[in-house]
């Protein structure tokens, strides 16, 4: 048996991706493994995505680049030279997992396919992540995260009934590669798992565009059952019927998302009642045909409109806070609509450690970093290290793993091979 | 190790894994989706006077509701079985610690107090199965001041800031139209079990993991927030969130324009100069190429507001997916804004890599499901089952499984344990 404090650190990573699948090695990084970034002597392209550390664009300071390569270490390798290859190889014999995101097959044309190295490492396991898949009419499409998030049916989902024309629209925030990226992380590990019991590798195809497509909840169910397309609404789930606004502004400014409502049982369904009645007459709400939409699930439109607007006149007479808690007390599911940062402010994810103090032990100022999305009790997440500077672990990788010597990595050096 | 096969041969890699899995909605239900197309067996257990709420979910065969109708329950629950159980009688918690007893995996995602509540907190499983691994997916997590607060898809997307991050500037949010961050909790509930078996491969214990919906959301926010904590820059600033152009500038034109038909849409992203001629060229608008407003993607970012009316103006008489091929062809990354009918009947990659794949429900039909998005070469994942009917498979695994006598059966269904 393995003696390990964390769950992967047994493992051995080659991360070669650019941005579409650079959170995959972050994943399994921050869990224990060791990931290798290989990049080309001017930096991983990653590295010049902003924003960057006070606004300085150098290919050390893209706050993108640092919050998905923690915990990694960085070679540089120029891979489209034939030593470059040679030595990729030379370390995919020693690695377990390949994790790449190369458009038209680059690395395969270069001389590295898994049929060969397979057969000088036959336990490696090869995860390669594309915008479409490797086989099939768009396999040589390109894909960007807006396009991704289009294809995939996000984007229809998405938009704003209450402007003409209804645009779609596309969240920010490369959900769409975050998404592939997570199919990505979970195929590597089921492959891993496999190997456990039957010491053999994987080559892994994953595909972004069907990684969203799966994650769309009932759209794809609405089509195929009743062969309908869900209209998309403001902020709020869409509906092959119209539904009521769900968000509303408050009186200091800020915004609620009501979810939940009416809600399923009489009690919660009182104390709605009787919150809205503090700040406006609502008796018609008290009547038995609004109490059937909690008995038996009544969802007559003009009864949930009626509803809404008087929910919405309580809301704009609050604030936000005080909205959120007083909802949550009485087991309402609304949430408050925050801005990224205004997370940093709730001192629930401190006591939850979501944030973390990063610095090393001699320094004095803390440096805090996101964002734990678990918390195991025996094998800890944990940024292990921070981001790498370009090429820090040419010394250290180059000389353990594959045994150069100093002067074999000084003439690499001057070939420009790393 | 002996592994089952899906029917072209494939092993199933999770195959000898069972999950006991309380979980409802679709987050949990995301989770052992992913397990059970893998291979694992999966006992969704319910009790049949509270079941899963997606079974009274829309979409239903034929538009006709029942316990057994639901498109949406179908598509989540496939490849899982259904134990019928009220954990409320002693010996229906008696079956359920005796199931919990001879599995490897314990999910479940209820509000944060209520396995407490049941007696089967993680100390207590562990008594019953010392390697047990105990996964937990709540709103907030199960420690930290809101852990009593309650969120659902919208309500944790509202609060991760994720909602925010979508639509035009100076609008209301457009938010997400669907509970995306359901998929994504889920996502990391699978790639959390993952890990956690490895580790139990290698150190032979289990563990107990706690994962907040909505943290699960902020760590796709992870960008921003070192943006606010280095820079002290907030997203929450004019021009956020960016609508569909890039966001901080990067690249025009990098929009949604409408095509012709009714609710035709088309994303192109241009990176280049190179791009931006041959996209010039596709659409018939050399002069655009010619423009001096336009000529370098400096000069499209500045003027983006002339170009994208320009655009505007020209890809409204487009067909939107002959124009995708088009640029694509020539490496212009585009891609029609498709909803699930698209998906569904007309997209060729899907098609080709056999995406979507038909299993017969007994009481339903047979409808088509969205696939696992990666392929392997060693491995595969199996589609032969729908969703079980509710209680379906109680009698064999309280029987077979757990070896329970038949006059404790038949006490058992007289008194409604199942």
């Amino acid at each position: 048996m393995i003696n390990q404090t964390y769950a992967l650190n047994d493992v051995v990573v080659l991360d070669l991706t650019d941005e579409k699948g650079v959170y995959t090695g972050k994943l399994l990084a921050d869990m224990g493994a060791t990931v290798i970034r290989i990049e080309p002597l001017s930096g991983n392209k990653t590295r010049l995505i902003g924003p960057f550390f006070m606004d300085n664009v150098t290919e050390e300071s893209s706050l993108y680049d640092w919050y998905h390569n923690t915990s990694k270490k960085s070679i540089t390798l120029d891979i489209s030279t034939e030593k470059g290859i040679e030595i990729l190889k030379e370390l995919c014999v020693k690695a377990d997992i390949l994790l790449e995101s190369f458009d038209n097959d680059y690395l395969e044309k270069m001389g590295l396919t898994y049929q060969e190295i397979s057969k000088r490492n036959s336990k490696l396991i090869w995860t390669a992540i594309t915008g479409f898949g490797k086989t099939g009419p768009y396999s040589n499409y390109k894909t960007t995260d807006l396009v991704a998030l289009s294809l995939g049916g996000p984007v229809a989902s998405c938009g704003y009934d209450h402007l003409p024309g209804n645009p779609p629209m596309c969240p920010d925030g490369w959900a769409g590669y975050y998404t592939g990226s997570h199919y990505a992380t979970i195929s590597t590990l089921v492959a891993l798992l496999y190997r456990d019991m039957t010491n053999e590798g994987q080559y892994i195809d994953v595909s972004i565009h069907e990684a969203i497509s799966s994650s769309t909840e009932a759209a794809l169910p609405m089509y195929i059952y009743q062969n309908a397309v869900p209209l998309r609404q403001t902020g709020r789930h869409h509906s092959i019927n119209p539904t009521p606004p769900a968000i509303y502004k408050c009186k200091d400014g800020g915004m609620i998302h009501v979810f939940g409502t009416p809600p399923q049982d009489l009690k919660r369904w009182a104390m709605l009642l009787e919150w809205i009645q503090e700040s406006q007459d609502a008796s018609e709400l008290l009547t038995p045909k609004y109490e059937e939409m909690v008995t038996i699930r009544n969802r007559e439109p003009d009864l949930m409109f009626t509803l809404f607007s008087y929910i919405g006149h309580l809301i704009n007479s609050l604030d936000t806070e005080y909205v959120f808690n007083r909802a949550q007390s009485i087991g309402l599911p609304w949430g408050l609509i925050r801005s990224p940062e205004d997370n940093v402010a709730d001192n629930h994810f401190w006591e939850r450690g979501f944030f973390v103090d990063i610095s090393r032990e001699n320094e004095d100022t803390p440096l805090y970093f996101p964002g734990a999305p678990y918390i195991f009790n025996k094998t800890p997440w944990r940024i292990h290290a921070p981001t790498p500077q370009l090429g820090q672990d040419n010394n250290e990788i180059y000389k353990h793993m594959l045994n150069f010597t100093d002067s074999d990595i000084e003439k690499l050096k001057t070939n420009k091979i790393i | 190790m002996i592994f089952n096969h899906n029917d072209k041969g494939q092993p199933l890699p999770l195959s000898g894994i069972r999950i006991v899995d309380l979980t409802w909605i679709v987050a949990g239900p995301q989770t052992t989706r992913i397990f059970a197309d893998l291979g694992a067996e999966v006992i969704k257990v319910e009790y049949k006077e509270s079941p899963d709420y997606i079974r009274g979910a829309p979409p239903f065969a034929d538009g006709i509701s029942g316990i057994n109708r639901s498109g949406f329950f179908n598509n989540l629950n496939r490849n899982k079985s259904s134990l019928s159980l009220n954990v409320m009688h002693p010996d229906g918690m008696d079956v359920l610690k005796n199931l919990i007893s001879v599995s490897d995996i314990l999910i479940e995602n209820f509000s944060s107090k209520v396995l407490e509540r049941w007696g089967l907190n993680y100390e207590e499983q562990v008594k019953i199965k010392p390697d047990i691994i105990y996964l937990s997916l709540s709103g907030f997590g199960h420690s930290g001041s809101k852990q009593d607060y309650t969120t659902w898809g919208p309500t944790a997307q509202a609060l991760s800031g994720l909602t925010y991050m979508s639509g035009f500037p100076d609008e209301y949010p457009s938010g997400w139209g669907y509970s995306f961050l359901d998929h994504t909790a889920g996502y990391y509930g699978a790639i959390a079990l993952l890990l956690a078996l490895h580790h139990r491969n290698n150190m032979g214990e289990g563990q107990s993991i706690d994962i907040s919906q909505v943290e699960t959301g902020m760590a796709l926010t992870g960008t921003y927030l070192l943006d606010y904590l280095m820079n002290g820059r907030k997203y929450k600033r004019p021009g956020n969130p960016p609508g569909n152009r890039a966001r901080f500038d990067i690249v025009a034109p990098h929009n949604i324009y409408r095509c012709s038909g009714e609710d035709r849409w088309i994303s192109v992203v241009v990176s280049n100069d190179d791009e931006w001629g041959k996209f010039c060229k596709v659409i018939n608008r050399i002069d655009l190429q010619k423009n001096n407003l336009f000529i370098t993607n400096e000069l499209r970012i500045t003027n983006q507001d002339v170009l994208d009316k320009e655009l505007e103006e020209s890809l409204k008489h487009w067909d939107a997916v002959e124009l995708m091929h088009l640029l694509q062809k020539e490496g212009v990354s585009a891609g029609v804004v498709q909803n699930a009918r698209d998906r569904v009947t007309s997209d060729s990659q899907l098609k080709e890599r056999n995406y979507f794949q038909k299993i017969e429900h007994p009481e339903i039909g047979t409808y088509e499901f969205d696939g696992f998005p990666a392929k392997f070469s060693g491995i595969g994942h199996r589609m032969d089952r729908s969703s079980p009917l509710l209680g379906q498979d109680s009698k064999s695994i309280i029987s077979d499984l757990l070896g329970y006598k038949q006059e404790d059966l038949d006490r058992m269904e007289s008194e409604e344990v199942f």
